[in-house]
């Protein structure tokens, strides 16, 4: 796996002016203890796969929220069943739409984060009328986020 | 309307100035083709404008099969049949006291407000009477292939609330005006 310091680097070389705070908070979360550098592992390689991906298609608005939901990931690990916190895929839509979502026997979770404005939550159930859309515009908690992404 | 000229489209399915449809009723139900990728997850590819559909009509008395969605009904297409999508098959539960499903979506962004509308037709093609769309509009504009960019793409909100009800639909397979 690519040192922190190398993906950094890459980061910065590849992406817009102005996206450093994304890899900067990356990097100081990175200088705490063992135990979240051993998580900042596992987040390094979801970024990295992400950049190699889409690298230049995303915009500053996006990979702040990518990061801050990878982290939080990481940082409810504890909590959440192992099954269920390896089960969510990525994807990149037409409309700019960054996607993270997970499909269980309950329904289909995704979170959308658009290209700037607001991000979204939306969980669809198998049964009529079972469905949920959020909208999340300010002060948006990551946590609760998570959960919910997790929940069904 | 012009006469179907593609052989293999059987004549049930032709329109021959057959009228169009202007009220649907519940228990009718729609048939969809799609890739099995697109119905994982609606949200990554759906198309919002123009979706078509074809109305299968009341199961008693069905208007079409299911597998005729499958064929395509474009002169310069090569193939006849789309053999590899899947066929979604929704139910019509509800729907407003005009018996259509219609519904709209606002957005207020930087001091303009905008309005998205969603709404059910028929629109037969010489081809494939069943045909319908769910057509959608912003501002009362239709959104087209050509003018999407000009118009829903930069209206992040409605145009989630539209993937979210086309996507509810392919995976709950209803039709709910609720």
């Amino acid at each position: 796996m690519e040192s922190l310091e190398t993906l950094k680097r890459n980061m910065e070389i590849m992406m817009p002016y102005g996206s450093g705070s994304f890899y900067s908070a990356f990097i100081e979360s990175s200088n705490t203890d063992s135990q979240s550098l051993s998580n900042n592992n596992e987040i390094s390689n979801l970024l990295i796969d992400i950049n190699n991906r889409y690298g230049m298609s995303l915009t500053t608005f996006q990979m702040d929220h990518i990061f801050q939901i990878f982290m939080t990931f990481s940082n409810i690990q504890d909590e959440i069943e192992p099954d269920r916190l390896t089960s969510f895929e990525y994807f990149l839509n037409e409309d700019d739409e960054f996607l993270i979502y997970r499909k269980s026997g309950l329904g289909l979770t995704n979170i959308i984060i658009h290209d700037e404005e607001c991000i979204a939550f939306s969980f669809i159930g198998k049964n009529p009328g079972e469905r949920e859309l959020i909208f999340l515009d300010d002060d948006i908690d990551y946590e609760k986020l998570a959960y919910k992404f997790f929940a069904k | 309307m012009e006469n179907c000229n593609l052989k293999y489209i059987p004549d049930h399915l032709h329109t021959n100035n057959r009228p169009i449809i202007r009220k649907f009723n519940l228990g009718h139900l729609l048939y969809h083709r799609a890739k099995p990728e697109d119905v994982e997850n609606p949200y990554k590819r759906v198309t919002i404008a123009e979706l078509s559909h074809n109305l299968g009509g009341d199961p008693h008395n069905p208007l079409s099969q299911p597998q005729d969605v499958l064929f395509s009904v474009k002169n310069d297409e090569v193939v006849e049949k789309y053999e590899d999508r899947e066929i979604c098959t929704l139910k019509i539960i509800s729907l407003n006291d005009e018996n259509h499903y219609d519904k709209e979506f606002s957005q207020e962004k930087n001091g303009h407000n905008a309005t998205g509308r969603i709404k059910l037709i028929h629109k037969p093609v010489p081809c494939m009477y069943p045909h319908c769309t769910f057509r959608v509009w912003l501002n009362g504009t239709i959104v087209t292939y050509d003018n999407y960019k000009q118009t829903l793409k930069k209206w992040n909100k409605i145009r989630t609330e539209l993937k979210e009800e086309l996507a509810s639909m392919m995976i709950q397979r209803v039709v709910s005006q609720e």
